[in-house]
């Protein structure tokens, strides 16, 4: 089932507050109601008449939505859920997670468990529910799902519940789940326009700079993670004491440096630019030949470069970037 | 076609059924369901059943059977307003809604009404169904049910989350339907206790059983306020125990000879006996111990008080056996007549009833000293006192042919509509008798070489529209102790002598396990009463001894029903019958009620524990509103409860500590818990700050925490 980004949930109703203490909420379901209908229905018909046997059935029926609870809630608290990125994660753009259903009882089975969103909780973010029918004693099942997150930047997964309505169905029960670590949304991607990404001069503000005469030794830089360490520059880390390598001349024929007009995070304009930008980026990092780079408000956030890691650095500056209200 | 060839399908589609069928057959044992209605549903269940099912119920088709269900439901309303028959009408219509939702149960919703039709049906046992059969229906009943709830809660999450996961579900379901069976029995086990607490604990506020028994179709015959000549005999054959009774004196064999009267009958014509409107009907009030005499010309009461509260039995002049008495307990069940059962010759009577109900009934009396009761439907409970010594025939000969009072004219009026042939008969055979007894001992003596048997063959002048008794004296000379009995009134009141036909049950059956004599449906049995004057009513049998009693042959097993009979009575005692009275008795025995103790003050404390109790609830009702919610791992749960219980044990964490360095502080202080504390902390903090926590890591901490708390209990307090 896929997520579906921007869905509002609604407030609870009364009785399902009223129903919510420590993490745990109940609600009834329709066959509940019915079932706890008839049960009254029972009870009032055996208390009048004084049939005895409709107060054994009273008293079955009672027992009966007693055991469902004790049932529903040893499946709930027995099961822990941790959900991951399973890789790469756009704004808006489902992605994809997985789900570790654990059932830490050493003993007990586990039946009929999901994790869904909390929909208490208004939230454009979604993740699509998932649902294990049987975790084995002491043992994890690995449950792929999306996840659509509206907003690029560092946010946790939405507020997500273990779900049950074993035994019967006629109740859920549901506990909160701990929120995990906050994952960190790029930009969302579009499809650019050919003549954007073809034009090697094409930037977003000032001019460009270029490097050309590719393969020559160009400059000393700092290391940073992901450079070849082939090109570490041993003689200079001797003398300096610090990592640093080779800059060569770029190895392709063009080079893009982005500059990206400082903005506030969540600005509408500003988000677009920043979409731009992240979209720009990794059509063209995706050329042979294309170093790409960041400035914002004026300074070289990251310099021109190809490959996995230049693009992972460049979507995150852009996760991140823009000043916060 | 819907695809209902995955197993799981196919299972939760026999268990629905099964429980439906279960809960209809508490109903059908009770007879709750026409035979036809019970035929007809069950047929087209298993057509439903068996025929494939489509995929969606087409629109036409839903259009027909909901106007076919709601045709019915005008048919059942009108039925239940027509004739009254209020169960019987909606218990058809339930059967109705189950035939169309077999025939239509595509989805798990469906499934779901079909557990509810089965409840109701169950419900509707519990009303009417008495038998001991209903409770273990009702366990194979919970067991079913649980499962059938099981499976349609997975099915129904399938539906809910799609094709896939209904495919896993179909998959991992029927892999673990072991653990679901066993799952369904642990939640019956539960639902079982819970009705056996609410059973015997619920207090009993209501008016009892108002619809127990009085359901059965069948009347029994014999014992109405006209009887068809053959129709006493079916009933020889069954071994339904109908009336249990226990002597309050003397002491008895494991068989006795009472005779116990029900209906007597003073006018024949053409098969059929009824009463003579110039019989009056009498039972008194007033007498010794709450006793109501039964009637008695005599001039005096026959029964004396007596300090022991049973009242004792005036001695007759010339009858040296009259003050033997039988006083007894009676239990009769409901078989659908008014008519009391006592033994002959009956002297006095009264109510003994267990509960509200019983004590509506009313006693009132009916002619030819018959004695019959105005009651709820349902058991009844008397005490009866009966002169059951029987005159010598010297004795019956002193008397000689005593004169008949007015109020007994009726017992000696001729038998019209019979053949000069009876009459000639019985002048004959009296035309040397000089006493009462003698007329009586000559017919008797006359009938003893006729056949007994149940099967009454038919003679020709039967067939060509005689009456019966005719070809039984005339040409059969066959029959049961129907036919011997009236024979022996109509041939004794063709000469005047005052004779009246009694049906009855002759004798009773001790039941060793219950502690009781059971008297059967099979020990039916007729009789004659003759008037002897100061001697009252005398019995005589004119039926074969070999055809006076059932035997103990009429169960299969004796003694096996016996035991099942004492199960059923005391099931119908402790169970059915079960009421406020008995509910206070069995808390007393528990030592759960002290009776003595139960002053004003004892009163008013449970009144004081209720408020507190409310009071309580209230508190704790707000504080949990007040009640965060938490979110905390497990990890971080065991924790906190083991830095708890060493906080307890004076060992506090500090602002800046952690887990690891608390832990090396404690074990150096308490080196005998060392190893199990440092252990818990090595292991909390991989769960806590490793990169994933695994179900395992998790498991290992809750096993060192239980390591750790256990050594921690030893510690003692700083």
């Amino acid at each position: 089932m896929a997520a579906k980004a921007g869905r509002k949930r609604g407030k609870p109703s009364l009785l399902r507050r009223a129903l919510t203490a420590r993490g745990r909420s109940l609600e009834i379901t329709r066959a509940g109601w019915l079932f706890i209908l008839l049960t009254l229905a029972v009870g009032f018909a055996a208390i009048n008449s004084g049939a005895n046997l409709l107060h054994a059935i009273f008293g079955a029926q009672m027992a009966l939505i007693v055991g469902s609870g004790i049932l529903s809630e040893s499946m709930v608290r027995r099961t822990v859920a941790r959900r991951a990125a399973a890789g790469e994660i756009f704004a808006g753009q489902a992605a994809a997670v997985y789900v570790d259903l654990s059932n830490i009882d050493a003993r007990g089975e586990v039946f009929s468990v999901s994790v869904e969103d909390d929909d208490r909780l208004a939230t454009d973010d979604a993740c699509a529910p998932v649902f294990a029918v049987r975790i084995g004693a002491g043992k994890t099942v690995r449950v792929p799902t999306t996840v659509v997150l509206a907003q690029r930047g560092r946010h946790p997964m939405p507020a997500a519940v273990v779900a049950t309505r074993f035994p019967f169905g006629l109740f859920v029960k549901r506990r909160e789940l701990a929120r995990g670590e906050p994952l960190l949304v790029y930009p969302r991607i579009v499809p650019m326009p050919s003549a954007h990404a073809d034009d090697p001069r094409t930037e977003i503000g000032d001019a460009p700079s270029r490097r050309s005469r590719a393969g020559e030794f160009f400059a000393l830089r700092e290391y940073r993670d992901g450079d070849d360490l082939r090109r570490m520059h041993w003689p200079a880390v001797a003398r300096l004491g610090r990592p640093v390598v080779r800059e060569l001349e770029a190895d392709g024929d063009r080079q893009l440096v982005l500059d990206l007009a400082p903005g506030r995070t969540g600005e509408t304009e500003f988000e677009a630019r920043v979409q731009e930008c992240a979209s720009l980026a990794v059509a063209s990092l995706s050329r042979e030949g294309v170093a790409v780079g960041l400035r914002y408000g004026g300074e070289m956030l990251i310099a021109p470069g190809s490959g996995d890691e230049q693009r992972r650095r460049v979507l995150e500056a852009l996760a991140l970037v823009g000043d916060v209200a | 076609m819907i695809d209902t060839n995955t197993p799981l399908l196919r299972l939760r589609d026999r268990m629905s059924l099964l429980q439906v069928v279960i809960a209809a057959a508490t109903v059908a044992i009770a007879g709750g369901i026409a035979p036809t209605s019970l035929a007809l549903a069950a047929a087209l269940s298993a057509w439903a059943f068996i025929r494939p099912l489509p995929p969606q119920t087409s629109k036409s088709t839903e259009r027909a059977w909901t106007l076919l269900v709601a045709a019915a439901l005008i048919a059942t309303m009108a039925r239940a307003v027509l004739t009254a028959e209020i169960l019987d009408a909606g218990l058809d219509f339930l059967l109705l809604l189950v035939v169309q939702r077999l025939f239509n149960r595509q989805r798990a919703r469906e499934h779901m009404q079909l557990l509810l039709l089965g409840s109701l049906l169950l419900v509707a046992g519990a009303v009417i169904n008495v038998g001991i059969n209903y409770p273990l229906l009702f366990a194979v009943y919970l067991v079913i049910a649980a499962m059938t709830l099981l499976l349609n809660h997975l099915v129904a999450e399938g539906e809910r989350l799609g094709p896939r996961t209904a495919a896993t579900l179909a998959r991992e379901g029927i892999r673990a339907r072991g653990l679901l069976w066993r799952a369904a029995g642990q939640v019956a086990a539960i639902a079982a206790v819970g009705a056996m607490i609410t059973f015997v604990a619920f207090p009993r506020w209501g008016v009892g059983a108002f619809l127990r028994g009085g359901m059965s179709r069948d009347s029994k015959s014999g014992f109405s306020s006209t009887v068809e000549l053959g129709d006493f005999g079916r009933i020889k054959t069954d071994a339904t125990v109908i009336m249990r009774i226990q002597p309050q004196s003397g002491s008895w064999g494991p068989r006795t000879d009472w005779r116990l009267r029900g209906s007597s009958f003073d006018a024949y014509e053409r098969g059929k006996w009824f009463h003579d409107r110039d019989v009056e009907a009498t039972l008194g009030f007033g007498g010794p111990s709450g006793f109501r005499p039964i009637g008695d010309l005599r001039g005096s009461s026959q029964l004396v008080p007596n300090r022991r509260a049973l009242p004792q039995i005036v001695a007759v002049p010339g009858f040296a056996a009259s003050t033997a008495a039988l006083h007894a307990l009676v239990t009769l069940e409901d078989i659908g007549v008014d008519v009391v059962f006592v033994a002959s010759e009956p002297l006095g009577v009264r109510l003994a009833p267990r509960g509200p109900i019983e004590q509506r009934a009313q006693m009132r009396g009916g002619r030819s000293d018959e004695i019959r009761i105005d009651k709820p439907p349902g058991p009844v409970r008397y005490q009866f006192v009966s002169r059951i010594g029987t005159p010598t025939e010297d004795e019956l000969d002193a008397v000689g042919d005593p004169a008949v009072p007015d109020a007994f004219v009726a017992y000696t009026r001729e038998i019209g509509g019979l053949s000069e042939e009876v009459t000639t008969l019985a002048q004959s055979l009296t035309q040397d008798a000089t006493t009462r007894h003698a007329k009586v001992s000559a017919v008797m003596d006359h009938l003893s070489g006729f056949a007994y048997t149940l099967d009454q063959p038919q003679s020709q002048r039967v067939a060509d529209g005689g009456d019966p008794l005719e070809g039984f004296l005339f040409d059969t000379q066959a029959g049961h102790c129907e036919y011997f009995a009236s024979a022996a009134v109509v041939l004794l009141r063709q000469i005047g002598v005052p004779t009246r036909l009694v049906n009855g049950y002759y004798g009773a059956h001790y039941n060793s396990v219950g502690e009781y004599y059971a008297v059967r449906q099979a020990d039916a049995h007729s009789w004659i009463e003759v008037y002897f004057g100061q001697l009252g009513w005398v019995t005589f049998d004119p039926t074969p001894p070999g055809g006076r009693t059932s035997g103990d042959d009429a169960p299969l097993w004796p003694a096996f029903s016996e035991w099942m009979d004492a199960v059923r009575n005391a099931y119908l005692d402790w169970i059915i019958d079960y009421d406020l009275g008995k509910q206070l008795t069995l808390f007393e025995n528990l030592g759960l009620r002290d009776r003595e103790a139960e002053t004003a003050v004892s009163r008013w404390r449970w009144a004081l524990v209720g408020i507190g109790g409310v009071v309580v609830g209230a508190w704790i009702f707000g504080r949990a509103r007040r009640w965060r919610r938490v979110r905390s791992r497990p990890e971080l749960a065991l924790w906190k409860l083991i830095a708890t219980s060493l906080a307890k044990r004076g060992y506090v964490v500090g602002d800046s500590e952690s887990p690891r360095q608390f832990g090396r502080r404690v074990a150096a202080s308490e080196p005998t818990i060392a190893d199990a504390v440092v252990g818990f902390m090595t292991t909390y903090d991989a769960c806590r700050f490793a990169p994933a926590t695994t179900a395992e890591d998790l498991i290992a901490l809750r096993e060192a925490a239980r390591t750790v708390a256990a050594a921690i209990a030893t510690v003692r307090r700083r």
